[in-house]
This record gives structure tokens, sequence and C-alpha cells, in this order.
């Protein structure tokens, strides 16, 4: 017998399954338990309002390295071989692949120096632009801001093999990278080989530095930047690690 | 082609690595966009979510989108399988109520972007938020992802690695973060016992969820995380010594670390 559903249930909802209706009905339950009665004096000691965002902190130290990085890439572009910017105009409304799609803005530079330079940058500045790196198709463009562009280098032959980059920047600030690499490339696999080493002196109790992933309880984007995996993603992006 | 992707989402940075030769651009900015749409609507942080405006009393539980009721209907099931270990209705939020359910919503997430890289015809890739990871596949022709576990108090070290060939995931929860503390919600204090607790399984929406009940139950909680079709453990204890169940041994690869002697102790269920 399938109880009838609860009256907090819109009648032009679709049917909801009765095992979930009740799983949602006792989660309500509890909390506005809580919420009229407060936990006991221990836990609510530990509320203390609304909590500072734990990159806070590193926001500013973020934010100068990320003005560092744009001045970086500036002087380059300045200074570049030939650095011919043909500008398509940005997509007035971003579509959901905005950020990483197809560009209308194609910067040609050798890509082997885009990628040193981005991957130099990119945990740090992607870290740093939490609300910043809003998805371009879910915050539409307003004005004063301007909207997520996508600069993809010119394939290049790097001796570690075939490597693109595609770089995202919103508002004057790098805000994601995209390394695309050649899989069936064995001559980079060879080279990458031996540029794993480098990576070995910092993985003491591992006997391997064949690691792709890492799992830990990185909670925050500050922690993310002193963790391993950020050590990997960024000698992914420079092309040094397979 | 191959593709490596960074963003910084969800109050922490995920890694999308894609080794198969298909269009990762597409499948990567459907992935971002996705976890971009997660954050709006279930982040804590976020005074005009969903989440927090439910926790915070300004919208009522029918209220609420399908999305939304799909995930508080599962944390409530974890909360059952747990029995109360997992309560997101007594987590300190950030926003300043005691609601928050991002212990479940970050592995649910990344689940969903795992089938979203399928849908772009990914089968060899590894999708990682913060350290939960979601893994398919091999990295390259059938040799299988090398997966490290952190060492709870090295950050740059590893406590153990795993030889992976997908499906698997991947969760670990600790609090060697300084002032993160996973608290205990059914005494309203952090809980201390153990240095990092490591949950694997077939989807991380709850091996996401078990990792944090576990680091809340202690080792009796191993026993629990068995019973769970295909899912393993690993605990490490605050003095160094360490416990693991076998279909967590299993996965060890050959790279992995020796144990032995009285520093390991060994959970046979």
């Amino acid at each position: 017998m399938i109880p009838p559903p609860p009256p907090w249930l819109p009648s032009a909802a679709q049917p909801v399954d009765p095992i979930v209706a009740a799983r949602l009905a006792r989660l309500a339950e509890r909390h506005e338990q809580v919420a009229t009665e407060p936990l006991s004096p221990r836990s609510a000691s530990t509320i203390t309002g609304p909590r500072k965002h734990p990159a806070d902190k590193s926001r500013i130290a973020a934010l100068t390295m990320s003005v560092a990085t744009t001045v970086g890439l500036s002087v380059y572009f300045a200074r570049g071989a030939t650095p011919s910017i043909s500008t398509a105009a940005a997509p007035a409304k971003a579509t959901p692949t905005a950020a990483t799609a197809a560009p209308n803005t194609t910067v040609a530079a050798t890509a082997s120096t885009v990628a040193a330079q981005a991957a130099t940058t990119t945990t740090r500045a992607s870290a740093s632009t939490v609300p910043a790196t809003a998805a371009p198709s879910l915050a539409p463009t307003t004005a004063g801001q301007t909207a997520a562009q996508s600069f993809t280098g010119q394939m290049a032959s790097m001796k570690y093999g075939p490597i693109q980059v595609a770089i995202g920047v919103a508002n004057g600030q790098i805000t994601s990278v995209t390394t695309l690499q050649q899989p069936s490339d064995r001559k980079s696999i060879r080279i990458n080989d031996q540029a794993l080493p480098e990576l070995e002196n910092e993985v003491v109790t591992v006997q391997s530095a064949r690691v792709q992933s890492v799992s830990g309880a990185t909670y925050t984007s500050t922690a993310y930047k002193q963790s391993l995996q950020s050590a990997i993603d960024t000698a992914r992006s420079a092309g040094v690690l397979a | 082609m191959a593709a490596h992707h960074v963003e910084a989402v969800m109050g922490t940075t995920v890694s999308i690595d894609l080794r198969d030769d298909i269009d990762s651009t597409a499948a990567i900015g459907e992935v971002v966009a996705w976890l971009h749409h997660v954050d709006e609507t279930f982040s804590p942080y976020k005074a005009t979510s969903e989440v927090s405006r439910y926790g915070l009393g300004e919208l009522a539980l029918g209220e609420l989108s399908p999305e939304v009721h799909e995930v508080l209907a599962l944390c409530e099931q974890v909360h059952e399988t747990t029995g109360g270990a997992f309560d997101i209705t007594r987590v300190p939020a950030p926003n300043g109520s005691t609601f928050d359910p991002s212990g479940l919503v970050k592995g649910w997430s990344i689940e969903h972007a795992a089938a979203i890289v399928e849908r772009h015809g990914g089968v060899n890739f590894c999708l990682n938020g913060g350290g939960d990871m979601v893994v398919r596949g091999n990295v390259d022709d059938g040799e299988p992802w090398s997966i490290g576990i952190r060492h709870p108090d090295h950050a740059d070290q590893f406590a153990d690695v795993l030889s992976v060939a997908g499906p698997l995931a991947i969760a670990t929860s600790a609090s060697y973060e300084r002032g993160a503390h996973i608290i205990d919600p059914r005494t309203g204090r952090p809980a201390t016992e153990l240095a990092s607790v490591t949950v694997v399984g077939p989807d991380l929406t709850f091996v996401d969820a078990y990792a944090t009940a576990l680091y809340v139950l202690g080792e009796p909680g191993l026993a629990l995380i068995t019973a769970q079709p295909g899912c393993g453990a690993y605990v490490v204890f605050r003095d160094g010594t360490a416990t693991s169940t076998s279909l967590y041994r299993a996965l060890r690869g050959p790279d992995a670390r020796q144990r032995s002697g009285s520093r390991a102790r060994q959970f046979h269920p």
C-alpha cells in the first residue's frame, strides 16, 4: 500500500518514488527540529555565524600573482615574434562551452612559450578566482565586464611532442588552462619518462613517481595549491608529464 | 585528442584528465558548465543557492528543484546506512545554518561529470575534485592508473599507491588541512580519532559520503563500509599505523610501499 504523497509535494510534479518522498520528509523533519531547538551547547559553540571563505586569505596573494601573470603575458605579446593577434569579436552571449570552445580569438604565438608561461601560473590564477570564474554560460555578461574568452595557441612541435595550449581569460585574468596533447606520440612518452625524476624528489615515501592523480582531503583552493595534485597538474600543463 | 584541464569551482579545484581521442574541448566545456551550475545550486557559501536558502528557512522543501530533492534523498539514504554518522542537518555551514549537504554533493556532481564525459565518447579518464575522484578505464595501452593516497602528515608524500583499472571511485577524508574539521553529528564535536580515511567503491556519490561517515565512526565503521557492495577502505590512525579491508588491499599496485610488522594492522571482514 503506497502512502499518499506528502502535502509539500506539488501535485503537478513528476510522480516521486515513495521511498524518496519518505526520506525527504524525514530529512525535513530533522532539519526543522535542529532549526527550532538549537544543538547541544557544545556544538552550538562551534557555530559562530557565517565563516569566512577559506580562500579569503589567499586571494590577495593570488591576485598579486595574477597581476604579475597578466603583466608577464602582456610583455611577452608586446615583445613577441610578430604576435599577429587576429581577434574576432568575443561571443556576446557565451555558450555553455564558451570558456574552452573553439576560440574566436587566436593568439598566434609559439605554443611552447605560452605553455611554459601558462603552466607556471595556471594553478595560481585559477585558484585565485573562485567567484570570477563562474561559468560564462551561467553568468550573463554584465556591463563593465568582459566576456570570457578562450585563447588557443597554435599546435607546436615541441621536443616533448605536439602540444597545444588553450587559456580562458575573463576580466583580465586567466581563469583556466587546457593542454591538448597528441596521445599516440611515443617519443613524448619516452622524454616524459626522463622528466619524471624532477618530480620524484618530492615523492619520498613511494617508489614510483608514475602517479597520475592523488586522493586527499583537499577541501579548499589554498590546500590544492600546496598539494601534490597541483604539482602533477602543473607538470602536465607544461607537457613534461604524460 | 587527450586533454588536461584544471578548473577552480565549488570552493576547490577539479582536475580533468582525458586520455581518449575524442572532442575533449566539448566534453570539458560541458563538464565545467555543469560543475558551476552545481556550485550555484548547492554551495553553502553562496547565500543565494537553493541549499543555503532552504537551510536558512527561506525556501520550503516543496519549492526546491528536482535535482536538490534527489541529492537530499541520497543524503538521507546515507544517514540511514551509516546509523546517523552522516547527517547534513547537523553540519555547521558557512552560511550560518546547520544544513550542509556538501559531503555528498561533490561526489555526486563528479559522478555526473563522468557520465557527461562518457556521453562524449570518453572511456579512459580521471576526474579529481579536491582529492575525491572518479577513475575510468586505463591510462595508456591497457596500463592501469596509478593513484596516490596522500600521506596524512606530509602533503608531498604518499601513504599508499593504488593500481586502478576503472571504473572506480576513491575519496579521502581527513582534517590535516588547517581549520578543517569533520563534525561528528551525534556529538556536535570534531571527530579526532583518525588521521585519514580513504574509501573506494563503484559510485563516488556514496564513496564520498562514506569517507566522511567512516572518519566520524572510526575503526568500528569499517565493518559498515565492507557491507556495502564493492566498497573497501583504508584507515590511517594518529599513531601512524594503518588498517585496510581486503577489497582495498587488492588494489595495491606493485609500487605500493610494503607494510609489514607491527606497524601494519590488517582488517579482515
